[in-house]
C-alpha cells in the first residue's frame, strides 16, 4: 500500500474526533444533565456517558476496518440491511444533525449578545450562519493544523478555567460531588450525556487519510477521555459557581461561569472558546452533510439539481445554499421560540439510535461476511456488540420519559419526541416512494447511453 | 478483466477529454495532485500526473508520493476512464476505495460529472 503525501496522525486524529463533538450546544448541554440531580455529581454521568461511548467506538471501528471509505455509516448499514434500510437511517442522521445546527446557532449567537450587548441576537445567528455557509463555498475546510490549534486549545481554555477555579486558594467547595439522588434521575442524565459526544464518530472518514487504520480507534478513545475530563471539569466548576437556579433557565451557563470565576475576562474568554466550538463543529458539519446529499444526488436519491458544482471551487454549492436554507429556518424557529432544550433530547436520541445500528450492524455482518478482513475486531466475541446494542436501546427510551422531579424538561422531551416521529416518517416515505422515481428517471437515461469503452 | 494495455488507453482518452474541457479545466485550475490507480485483481498500477487541472502524464507503475491512491477492479478503472461507470455510486457501495482528503475525492468525481454528464 502506497502512503499519501499529506497522511494525518494521532494528534489529527484526536483534535478532529474532539472538535466534532465540541459544539457550544454542548457546553450548555452538559448543565442540563445534571440539573436533576442533587449537587455536582453530574459529572459522574458525564463519565459514565463517555465510558459506554467507548464501546460504540470499538463497533465503529471494527465496520471502519471492514470499509474504509468516507461512505461510512451509510454503506454499514447497507451492507448489513440493505440500501433501504441504510438510506433511511443515514439521511435520517444527518438530517437531524443538521437541524441541531439551529440550536448551535441559537446558542452561539446567545453568548455573543451577552458578551456584545450592541449587536441583536438575530444578526449574530445570521451572520454566524452566512459566514460558514461562504466559507463552505468557497472550499475552505478547517482540518489538519487548524483543527488540531481549535481544538486543543479549546480543550486547554476550558479545562484549565475550570480546574483553576476550583483549585485556586479560596475557591468556593465543590456541593456534594458524589451524591447521585435517584436511580432514575441519573440514568436519565446518562442518556442526556449521550448527547455530550455527539460527532465523535464523524471521524471515521479520516480512514481514508490515516498513516494506520489503528490510529482511528486509538484516536477515538482518546477523545472520549479529553471530552470527559473537559466536560466533567466544566460541569463541576458550573455548579459550584453559578446558583443551580440560575443554570437551570440560562442556554449559556459557561459563559456565566467564565463571569462568576474570572469577572469580564472569564466571560470573553468562554465567549471565544463557544466561537471556535461552533466553527469547527459546523464547519465540519456543514462539509460533510453537503457531501452527502450530493453524493445521494449522484447516486439518484435526491433531486439531480443537488450535483451541481461552483464552476470556480468544485464546491457542490447548491447542495451548500439547501443545508444553509434550512439551518437558517431552524435556527429562525429557535430564535423565535427559545426551545433549544428541544434539541438537546433529539441529539441525545438520534445519538444512541445510531450506536444501536452500528452495533447491530456489526452483529449481522459477523454472520454474513464472516472471511471479511477486520482491521479491528471488538474484543469479547460478540458480547461488547450486544451490550452498545440494548444498553443504547434503553438509553434512547430514557431520553423521552418525563422525570416527575424536573417537570420543566417535559414540553422539550415531548417536542423532541415529535420531531423524531415526524421527521423519521418524511424520510421513510420519501426513500419508500420519491427514490424509486428518481431512480426510474435515471434508468432511460442510462440504458440509453452509448458505451464509449472500443468492444465495451 | 482489463488488461494494463487497456487502461492506457482508456487513461489517454480521458486525458484528452479532460485537457479538453474548458468548463473543467477553470474548476480545476488550482489543483495539482499525483494519482496512484491500483487493479485490485489484476494488481497493476497506473500514476497520473495533474498539474493545475491539466492531465499532464500518465503510466503504468507508480511514480512518486501520490495526494491520491484510488482502489478498483481494473473493469471498473477501465469503464470509469472511458466514462462508462457513476464512480460515485461504485464508490457508495464501497467497490471503489479512496485514499484522501474529503476534497480531493470530492474533485475526482467532478472531473467524471463535468466531462460526462449524467
Amino acid at each position: 500500500m502506497t502512503q499519501l503525501r499529506k497522511a494525518v496522525g494521532l494528534p489529527t486524529v484526536i483534535a478532529t474526533s474532539s472538535g466534532l463533538a465540541l459544539a457550544t450546544v454542548s457546553l450548555t448541554a452538559d448543565v442540563q444533565i445534571g440539573l436533576g440531580m442533587p449537587g455536582a455529581a453530574g459529572w459522574l454521568a458525564v463519565l459514565a456517558a463517555g465510558l459506554i461511548s467507548v464501546l460504540a467506538s470499538w463497533c465503529f471501528a471494527e465496520l471502519v476496518g471492514m470499509f474504509p471509505t468516507a461512505a461510512g455509516i451509510k454503506l454499514f448499514i447497507e451492507k448489513a440491511f440493505g440500501e433501504k434500510a441504510a438510506l433511511i437511517c443515514a439521511t435520517l442522521y444527518v438530517g437531524i444533525t443538521v437541524l441541531i445546527v439551529g440550536s448551535e446557532s441559537y446558542v452561539l449567537a446567545a453568548v455573543l449578545h451577552y458578551a456584545f450587548p450592541a449587536v441583536h441576537q438575530a444578526w449574530w445567528v445570521f451572520g454566524f450562519l452566512t459566514l460558514m455557509a461562504l466559507v463552505n463555498l468557497r472550499g475552505i475546510a478547517i482540518t489538519g493544523i487548524a483543527q488540531d490549534v481549535a481544538t486543543y486549545g479549546m480543550v486547554l481554555a476550558i479545562g484549565g478555567l475550570a480546574a483553576w477555579a476550583l483549585l485556586r486558594p479560596g475557591a468556593p467547595p465543590i456541593p456534594a460531588p458524589f451524591e447521585l439522588g435517584t436511580g432514575f434521575g441519573f440514568a436519565q442524565a446518562v442518556a442526556l450525556g449521550v448527547f455530550l459526544y455527539l460527532g465523535f464518530e464523524w471521524v471515521t472518514p479520516l480512514a481514508e487519510e490515516v498513516t494506520d487504520f489503528r490510529l482511528i480507534p486509538k484516536g477515538m478513545l482518546w477523545s472520549l477521555a479529553i471530552l470527559a475530563f473537559v466536560y466533567g471539569a466544566l460541569h463541576i466548576g458550573m455548579m459550584t459557581m453559578v446558583p443551580k437556579e440560575v443554570l437551570a433557565g440560562s442556554s449559556i451557563p459557561h459563559v456565566l461561569f467564565g463571569e462568576a470565576a474570572f469577572g469580564r475576562v472569564g466571560l470573553v474568554a468562554m465567549a471565544v472558546v463557544s466561537a471556535l466550538a461552533s466553527i469547527t463543529s459546523f464547519n465540519a458539519g456543514l462539509l460533510t452533510a453537503s457531501r452527502f446529499l450530493y453524493a445521494m444526488a449522484r447516486d439518484w436519491a435526491a433531486p439531480r439539481f443537488l450535483t451541481r458544482l461552483h464552476p470556480d471551487w468544485a464546491t457542490p454549492w447548491a447542495a451548500i445554499l439547501t443545508l444553509y436554507g434550512l439551518c437558517t429556518a431552524m435556527a429562525a424557529a429557535v430564535l423565535t421560540t427559545g426551545a433549544f432544550k428541544l434539541f438537546i433530547f433529539l441529539g441525545a436520541a438520534i445519538e444512541c439510535m445510531i450506536f444501536v445500528v452500528m452495533a447491530l450492524s456489526v452483529l449481522r455482518l459477523r454472520r454474513t461476511m464472516p472471511d471479511l478482513v477486520r482491521d479491528f475486531r471488538v474484543p469479547g466475541g460478540t458480547l461488547v456488540p450486544w451490550v452498545v446494542a440494548v444498553l443504547y436501546s434503553v438509553l434512547f427510551v430514557l431520553v423521552f420519559l418525563p422525570d416527575p422531579g424536573r417537570p420543566a424538561e417535559h414540553g422539550a422531551q415531548l417536542g423532541a419526541l415529535v420531531t423524531l416521529l415526524v421527521v423519521a416518517a418524511v424520510v421513510a416515505a420519501y426513500v419508500q416512494w420519491l427514490v424509486p422515481v428518481l431512480r426510474k428517471k435515471a434508468a432511460p437515461a442510462g440504458g440509453q447511453k452509448r458505451r464509449r469503452r472500443p468492444g465495451g | 478483466m482489463a488488461t494494463s494495455t487497456e487502461i492506457l488507453e482508456a487513461l489517454a482518452d480521458y486525458q484528452e477529454q479532460c485537457n479538453g474541457n474548458a468548463r473543467l479545466r477553470r474548476m480545476q485550475k488550482d489543483w495539482t495532485k499525483r494519482l496512484h490507480f491500483r487493479g485490485t485483481d489484476t494488481g497493476d498500477w497506473f500514476t497520473m500526473v495533474v498539474v493545475e487541472g491539466e492531465i499532464t502524464a500518465f503510466s503504468a507503475g507508480t511514480e512518486g508520493v501520490p495526494d491520491i491512491v484510488v482502489h478498483a477492479t481494473s473493469e471498473d478503472l477501465c469503464d470509469m476512464f472511458w466514462g462508462d461507470l457513476n464512480p460515485s455510486q461504485k464508490y457508495l457501495r464501497g467497490e471503489i476505495l479512496v485514499k484522501a482528503s474529503p476534497e480531493d475525492v470530492m474533485r475526482l468525481d467532478a472531473i467524471t460529472m463535468i466531462i460526462w454528464p449524467g
